[in-house]
């Protein structure tokens, strides 16, 4: 089925169409979210909110790029706003906590994590990894997980992000260099505690 | 023969941990590898640190490889065949974050507008005279004590 195909059958809510759209994007719409907010179940959330856009503004595509490219820019555009808001939520959700701690209740907080080991496994890897991809900004972070996780290449990325090739690069380079910062900076903590741990052993 | 140990300027730990991106996808455009080789051999806290950052990335590579879950498809087509049923109820796009504030504000200025029609509706109606006010009347009125009653008789329902 070619895209004009699929969007003139998704305009007419036909099913075939609809069934074509969600077996051929349904996996490729999650995992790109997947890789945005580290969650299934909110991913498979947003894949559902993807196709609902895809539903009701079949209408407004023009054609000026591939449907794989517009399904990837609501994607994306998804995604980040679900960050947005799960970011004013914490904020809140903070704030509201340091109102707790005045009124006397008790706080459970969310600790940095403790290196318990001598190495580090690969849940903390993948943790540090996320984190530190989630404060990168977000046209670095979307160059970063577009190029990195999905695989596209760069005239794909520019496309959605609707950019030039050569911005594409240089966000790329940016984000690649702030995460090598960040993945430093977290690598030398944990090096200074587990020479801290090791030293604290041999006193003992 | 001149040594090509020599030849390898010394890599220092800063410019190391600054390439190391670089290094793993083998773009040596803005450094020597061999000096990067070099230094990673000398200095074991950079080595360690190359190594956790390999590992850090090989985890985008087993990213790569989560699949949804099995019936992911056949819960989206469900959801999407709801929303279709929903669909019709809807003649304007109500989910539109942009859109909401303006609906709420013609919705207020719409019920502000039905209590002031109602209301002045309201005020309109003649209402039937009960027996108190019959009383008042038929003292005010300045009449013959036989038309009097004719009145009252009229007015009364």
């Amino acid at each position: 089925m070619t895209d004009k195909e699929l969007i003139s059958g998704i305009i007419n809510r036909d099913n075939v169409a609809i069934q074509f759209l969600v077996s051929h994007y349904h996996k490729k719409v999650i995992k790109t979210a997947y890789y945005f907010v580290h969650d299934m179940k909110d991913a498979e959330d947003l894949a559902q909110d993807v196709c609902i856009e895809v539903l009701e503004s079949a209408n407004l595509f023009k054609g000026n790029s591939s449907l794989n490219t517009w399904i990837y820019r609501i994607t994306v555009n998804k995604s980040l706003n679900f960050i947005r808001k799960n970011k004013r939520k914490q904020l809140f959700s903070q704030i509201e906590s340091i109102f707790r701690k005045q009124d006397g209740f008790q706080v459970v907080e969310h600790l940095e994590p403790i290196y318990h080991e001598t190495t580090l496994d690969d849940t903390e890897r993948r943790m540090i990894l996320e984190r530190s991809i989630n404060t990168l900004p977000e046209n670095q972070k979307t160059a970063f997980i577009l190029s990195k996780y999905d695989g596209l290449p760069y005239k794909e990325i520019a496309e959605i992000m609707k950019v030039s090739l050569a911005s594409v690069e240089q966000l790329l380079h940016r984000a690649k260099m702030n995460l090598q910062k960040k993945l430093v900076v977290h690598y030398a903590e944990y090096s200074t505690k587990n020479k801290t741990n090791e030293l604290r052993k041999f006193q003992k | 023969m001149p040594n090509i140990q020599q030849k390898i300027k010394p890599m220092n730990c800063a410019s190391f941990r600054n390439s190391i991106f670089a290094w793993s996808e083998n773009d040596f455009s803005s450094f020597s590898a061999d000096e990067f080789t070099a230094h990673s051999k000398e200095c074991a806290e950079c080595s360690q640190l190359l190594e956790e950052f390999n590992k850090t990335l090989a985890i985008i590579e087993q990213a790569k490889l989560i699949e949804p879950e099995p019936f992911a498809a056949t819960r989206l087509l469900q959801k999407l065949e709801n929303h279709q049923e929903s669909e019709g109820w809807w003649f304007f796009p109500v989910s539109t974050p942009v859109l909401r504030p303006l609906y709420v504000g013609l919705g207020i200025v719409f019920a502000i507008l039905l209590g002031v029609v109602v209301g002045f509706e309201e005020s309109r109606i003649i209402r039937p005279m009960n027996y108190e006010n019959l009383e008042s009347v038929r003292s005010e009125l300045n009449v013959p004590d036989v038309m009097k009653d004719d009145v009252i008789q009229f007015i009364k329902p």
